[in-house]
This record gives structure tokens, C-alpha cells and sequence, in this order.
């Protein structure tokens, strides 16, 4: 009983440094019923992650049942597993310029020859990249990001499928690393379904974290 | 904690659902609530979460729930509050984890907030959550708040006061194996 009594007392102890992180009570609205939460830009990742899960749902349904035609491998049936040697594969171009916009959560993605569902799982690779550095790029970039075909991969990891990727942009922000616009490749993943079906392989390293991508902390293109 | 209504239905944003308007006491008595337990609510809904912005997040809509039920809230409040705030927060969990698994095929993890990682507390916290499981590091969170009974914890926690008891006494026992954290 006294040893409960003292550990708890020593874990109070420490655990007391939480204090330091709570945060006092803004002024509630009576009017409005309500009180100034978080800003829709500081959203949680997780809130994220299910805002794109339901949006890819929904898109690929959509693409299945009008028949859309893909722009880019969406589809793609010729699952080259990336072996850390690149394998390009030379896409043809579209006849003609496709820009379509899709919003993600508070974000505004322009796919650029890309098709719709690519377009959102890319796009959503890319905000769960960015962490902590979420808030800032959404200002410094007013909230737009580019996805882009890049049918020619830099070398990829061995989940990833080397044949097709995409390119990530905003505007506004430099990597540290190259002085270059902020910018990733996409790839589809191949292998391990505990993890979205896209993944990072090459430009920045947004996360900051070591990663496995192959690409990654390189330029972009 | 008694209080007026009227039949008001303003609503003016999809944020806000409409309820009856409060009154003068209404308010006073649910500011002096708000004000004495936010700062509870929110260090329950962090240590549970572990991110600061799922905290705001949640203790926001704890609070503009408990206003809109105020009538209903019992005294004392607090546990009250802080059984909304769980339930709250565990919906949100769920929700997400569930779409996240069926459609991206992920399991996501618990938001990591800007800085707070680097901090000596949290890298402790961090270390406790790994060796605790979820209700134990809860219950100790729970106890860590003295104004709360073992009868506030269980009905908060949905478990038997015997039940919150043997909680402490496994999540101690487990501390105590790791000295390194006390």
C-alpha cells in the first residue's frame, strides 16, 4: 500500500509537467452556442486521412460506375515491383491538357492529367507528409497544391510500383534541402496492404523523418 | 443549474445545433463550470489523446454539448464533463480509424503535434504510453485529478469501482517495473 502510495505520488510528480501543455479556456460564444474551436487549417491528421478515405471511396465508385477514362494508370493492371532499380516506362501523353480541381479537406488540388483518384491519393500522401508543417504551407500557399503526371519514376523502393508516378507541388514554400519548390513523387505501392495505396519515393522530405523512399531528399525533377 | 427555456431556434451555421436559449443565469452558472474545468477536461482529453489540437478539438465540443444540455448536467459536473469528452473522443477514434481501414487500408495513429514531441514531458509521457496500456494510463490520469472518487472513475470509465481499483494497482505495478519512468 505504501509502495502504490509512493509511486503514484511519483508519477503524480512528473506527470504534473502536463500542466505546462494545458491550454486555458477561450471565451465561449452564449450567442452562438458555441466556443472558437481550432481552425479548419489546424484539423487533425487523423481527421484528414478519413476526409481523403471517403473521398477516394467515392471517386473510385464513381470512376467504375460512369466508366471514366483514366488519365494515367489508375487502373493499371501491370504491377512492375519496384526492385530498386528504375523502370520507366514512357506513358503517351494526352491529346489535350486536363485541369480538373478536387478539394481535400480545407486544400484545393489541381490534377493535372492526372485522373480524379490518383489526383486524391496523392494529394492526401502529401498533406500526411507534411505534419507539423501542415498550418504553415496551407497559408504560405494559399491552401493550392498540384498533382501531376510524372510517367518517368526516379528509382523507387522495393514496395513500389516503378512503371507510373506522380508529382506533388505548392507554391510558396522552398526545400531547404535542394532551393527548390516544394515538391514530391507518388508511386503506387505494391506490396504490404497495411499502408495506403500510395506512397512517397522521391522529392522532399516533408516529414523530416528518415524514410524508405528511394528518391527522397532528392530534387523533385 | 436550473434554468429558463424559451422556444428560440435560431440557427445560424451548420456548426451550431439549436437549442434553447439560455438565460442570464443559464450562462453565468455554465461560465463558472467552463471556466473552473476546462483546463480538466482539456489535460484528460490530451493525456488520452495525446494531441493538443484533438484536445481543443474535443473539449470544444464537450463544452458546446454540455451548454446545450445544461439543464441535464448534474452537479458535480466535472465527471460528467469528462464522460462526454471520452465519449466524444472515442467516436471520433473509431470514425476514423474505421474509414481509414477500409478504404486506405491503414491504421492511423494518433495525431503527433508540432513541438510537443521534443519536450522533456512529453518524451516521458511517450515512454509511459508504451508500457501502460490505453485504460491504465486513463485511470491514472483520472486519479491524478483529486477532486474525482473512485465512483466518479468507474462511471466515467464504464468499469466497477473494484474494477477502477485493481486498474491503479496493475497500471502502479507496472510503473513500479519500470523505475526509469518514476
Amino acid at each position: 500500500m505504501d509502495d502504490d502510495l509512493d509511486t503514484l505520488d511519483r508519477f503524480e510528480h512528473r506527470l504534473a509537467g502536463i500542466e505546462a501543455n494545458v491550454k486555458d479556456p477561450p471565451p465561449f460564444d452564449h450567442e452562438r452556442r458555441t466556443m472558437p474551436g481550432p481552425t479548419r487549417k489546424s484539423r487533425s491528421l487523423v481527421a484528414t486521412v478519413a476526409v481523403v478515405a471517403i473521398v477516394v471511396a467515392v471517386v473510385a465508385v464513381g470512376s467504375l460506375i460512369g466508366g471514366a477514362r483514366p488519365t494515367g494508370p489508375t487502373s493499371s493492371s501491370s504491377v512492375v515491383g519496384g526492385s530498386g532499380t528504375a523502370t520507366p516506362v514512357a506513358t503517351p501523353s494526352p491529346a489535350a491538357t486536363t485541369v480538373r480541381t478536387v478539394m481535400i479537406d480545407e486544400w484545393s488540388a489541381r490534377c493535372v492529367d492526372v485522373q480524379k483518384v490518383d489526383c486524391i491519393g496523392a494529394a492526401g500522401i502529401f498533406l500526411n507528409q507534411l505534419g507539423r508543417s501542415y498550418t504553415g504551407m496551407f497559408e504560405s500557399s494559399g491552401g493550392v497544391l498540384t498533382v501531376e503526371a510524372r510517367p518517368v519514376c526516379p528509382l523507387v523502393p522495393d514496395w513500389a510500383d516503378g512503371s507510373y508516378c506522380w508529382q506533388v507541388s505548392v507554391t510558396g514554400n522552398v526545400d531547404p534541402d535542394t532551393g527548390k519548390p516544394i515538391c514530391i513523387v507518388i508511386a503506387r505501392r505494391t506490396t504490404d496492404t497495411r499502408y495506403p495505396p500510395y506512397g512517397q519515393v522521391g522529392g522532399s522530405n516533408l516529414s523530416g523523418a528518415a524514410n524508405s523512399g528511394g528518391g527522397i531528399g532528392q530534387s523533385c525533377s | 443549474m436550473s434554468q429558463d427555456r424559451s422556444s428560440d431556434s435560431t440557427q445560424d451555421s451548420r456548426l451550431v445545433v439549436p437549442v434553447q436559449p439560455a438565460t442570464h443565469g443559464h450562462a453565468m452558472a455554465f461560465d463558472r463550470v467552463y471556466r473552473a474545468h476546462y483546463r480538466d477536461v482539456y489535460r484528460y482529453l490530451l493525456g488520452l489523446t495525446l494531441s493538443s489540437q484533438d484536445a481543443e478539438d474535443v473539449a470544444a465540443e464537450t463544452f458546446t454539448r454540455a451548454y446545450q444540455a445544461w439543464q441535464a448536467a448534474p452537479d458535480p459536473a466535472l465527471p460528467w464533463l469528462l464522460l462526454t469528452a471520452r465519449r466524444i473522443a472515442t467516436d471520433r477514434w473509431r470514425r476514423a480509424r474505421r474509414l481509414a481501414k477500409i478504404v486506405l487500408r491503414v491504421t492511423p495513429q494518433r495525431a503527433d503535434d508540432a513541438g510537443e514531441r521534443q519536450t522533456e514531458f512529453w518524451l516521458w509521457f511517450g515512454a509511459v504510453a508504451r508500457v501502460l496500456t490505453d485504460r491504465q494510463r486513463e485511470v491514472l490520469l483520472l486519479r491524478y485529478q483529486h477532486d474525482l472518487t473512485d465512483a466518479d472513475l468507474a462511471l466515467i470509465m464504464g468499469i466497477s469501482e473494484s474494477g477502477v481499483r485493481s486498474l491503479v494497482a496493475r497500471a502502479l505495478e507496472v510503473l513500479r517495473s519500470h523505475p526509469e519512468l518514476l
